[in-house]
């Protein structure tokens, strides 16, 4: 009798259990954060949880080191102490900060000033990154004044000393450091690193404009929506992203406001002072790392169509998709996703 | 009534405890498989929990962000934020969410709310949204 009942009663459990386990499907871990201004979610896939958890931590903390480090909001950053110091005069720099510092410049180098981490002057005139936000543009005065004052110095307001004395010096006052355009992707790229260290093999990290794949799904891509710039609701392009892809879009539609019908958005243009204006309203780009895909997605949205792909073949392996003001868009043959909006 | 005592009767001590425990397992087991994903949510400030709301009832709360307080609504098992005009808070485009692991954010606020539980369904539509 006991042996029948025990039986019966396992085999209940049993069926019971392995129901339950069909019914729940296999899905990625998600953990959210707000971090660096946006929400940053990162995804794993296949691991067990606490060591999920654990890495994910981990690199969360690793990108609050870089925003603290590296924020131009943050008056205690190094990066913020630098801007306060001295034009003129040289001063220290860790080498993290200067490695951001010395890609951030040979991308404007190569996008003939286009990119310039130089702008935190101009940044803080338009005040996009304050609360409240600006819902008037500044003075035409001042903006003159600012791109007066960068003349002076023929724009060559940031100099970095020999690479063993890791030094900076602003020349221009109305040079100040804001690496928005591309800290972002240095502080992914160090998740990334924490993750592996970590034992993890798939992953998305979605931090805002920037996203960065590791590996896939359980052998299934990534499934990414590009979102429709002008519905916020809708996608624009789907892209299944597998292996070791970065992806990072710049746009129009996410901080900007509306002022006499003019649409003035967060990506300023170093040679008008002004809301960069060439024809598009949305770049993605991607390519093997995310700083990489930070900087052109920021150059070539100032650049416009022709000069941004003219630009964009000196990086070989970076893909780029662009929507221009139209709702059109043209993608370069290797960009993997499929536009899925219409012509 | 009967039969339970013609059960009972028909047992040993050791018997019992292998019905007790195998039905106290099936139970916890019910439990966790019925257990309704998203009928709560908590409310992070600065990443760090500070409010959990139960999502089965009516109510409006305030917490306080970063830049003052900030108004959470419950309705019709939904929650979203209120009041709170920036475009950086991306509570006023999210509206309402409901579904477990949605989450909504007033990033200037350090706001974050997310509703527990695991999603429902194999997958959301996308992974991720590029924006």
């Amino acid at each position: 009798m006991r042996g029948r009942i025990g039986l019966v009663l396992t085999l209940a459990l049993l069926l019971v259990a392995g129901w339950w386990w069909q019914e729940r499907p296999l899905r990625p871990s998600v953990t959210t954060r707000l971090l660096m201004g946006t929400l940053v979610e990162i995804s794993t896939w296949g691991m067990p949880e606490a060591l999920s958890m654990r890495a994910v931590a981990l690199a969360f903390d690793e990108m609050t080191r870089v925003e603290e480090r590296m924020s131009r909001m943050r008056p205690e950053s190094e990066l913020a102490r630098i801007n306060r110091g001295q034009r003129g005069q040289w001063q220290p720099i860790s080498a993290e900060l200067a490695l951001v510092v010395d890609r951030g410049l040979a991308m404007g180098r190569l996008a003939s000033g286009a990119f310039d981490i130089g702008l935190g002057s101009l940044s803080d005139l338009w005040g996009f990154s304050l609360e409240p936000p600006p819902t008037r543009p500044p003075p035409a005065d001042r903006i003159a004044g600012w791109l007066a004052q960068r003349a002076r110095q023929n724009d060559a307001g940031i100099e970095r000393s020999g690479e063993s004395e890791k030094k900076i010096r602003l020349d221009n006052a109305g040079v100040g450091l804001d690496l928005g355009g591309i800290a972002k992707g240095y502080a992914v790229e160090r998740a990334v690193e924490m993750l592996r260290r970590e034992g993890v093999q798939d992953a998305l990290i979605n931090a805002g404009g920037d996203m960065r794949i590791l590996g896939s799904k359980g052998g299934k891509p990534w499934h990414v929506g590009l979102r429709d710039p002008r519905d916020p609701q809708g996608v624009a392009a789907i892209l299944d992203l597998a292996g070791e892809v970065a992806l990072s879009t710049s746009g129009d539609y996410e901080r900007f406001f509306m002022a006499d019908g003019i649409r003035h958005h967060h990506i300023l243009d170093p040679k008008t002072g002004q809301s960069a204006r060439a024809g598009l309203i949305s770049v993605s780009v991607q390519a093997p790392d995310s700083m990489t895909a930070d900087g052109l997605s920021t150059a070539l949205f100032v650049l416009g169509e022709q000069a941004g792909l003219a630009m964009l073949r000196h990086f070989p392996g970076c893909e780029a998709l662009l929507i221009r003001e139209d709702g059109s868009h043209f993608q370069t043959t290797g960009f993997i996703g499929r536009w899925v909006k219409g012509p | 009534m009967k039969l339970w005592r013609l059960a009972l009767r028909a047992t040993n001590t050791t018997d019992r405890w292998v019905i007790l425990i195998s039905a106290l397992a099936i139970a916890a087991l019910m439990v966790a498989m019925m257990r309704m994903p998203g009928n709560r949510a908590t409310v992070y400030r600065d990443n760090q929990p500070i409010l959990t709301v139960a999502m089965d009832r009516d109510l409006t709360t305030e917490v306080t962000g970063r830049l003052g307080p900030v108004r959470i609504q419950v309705e019709g098992g939904r929650i979203r934020l209120l009041e709170y005009d920036s475009p950086r808070m991306i509570g006023t485009r999210t509206g309402w969410i409901r579904d477990a692991g949605g989450t909504t954010a007033c990033v200037p606020c350090g706001i974050l709310i997310r509703v527990e539980g695991e999603p429902e369904g194999t997958t959301r539509e996308f992974d991720a949204v590029a924006h």
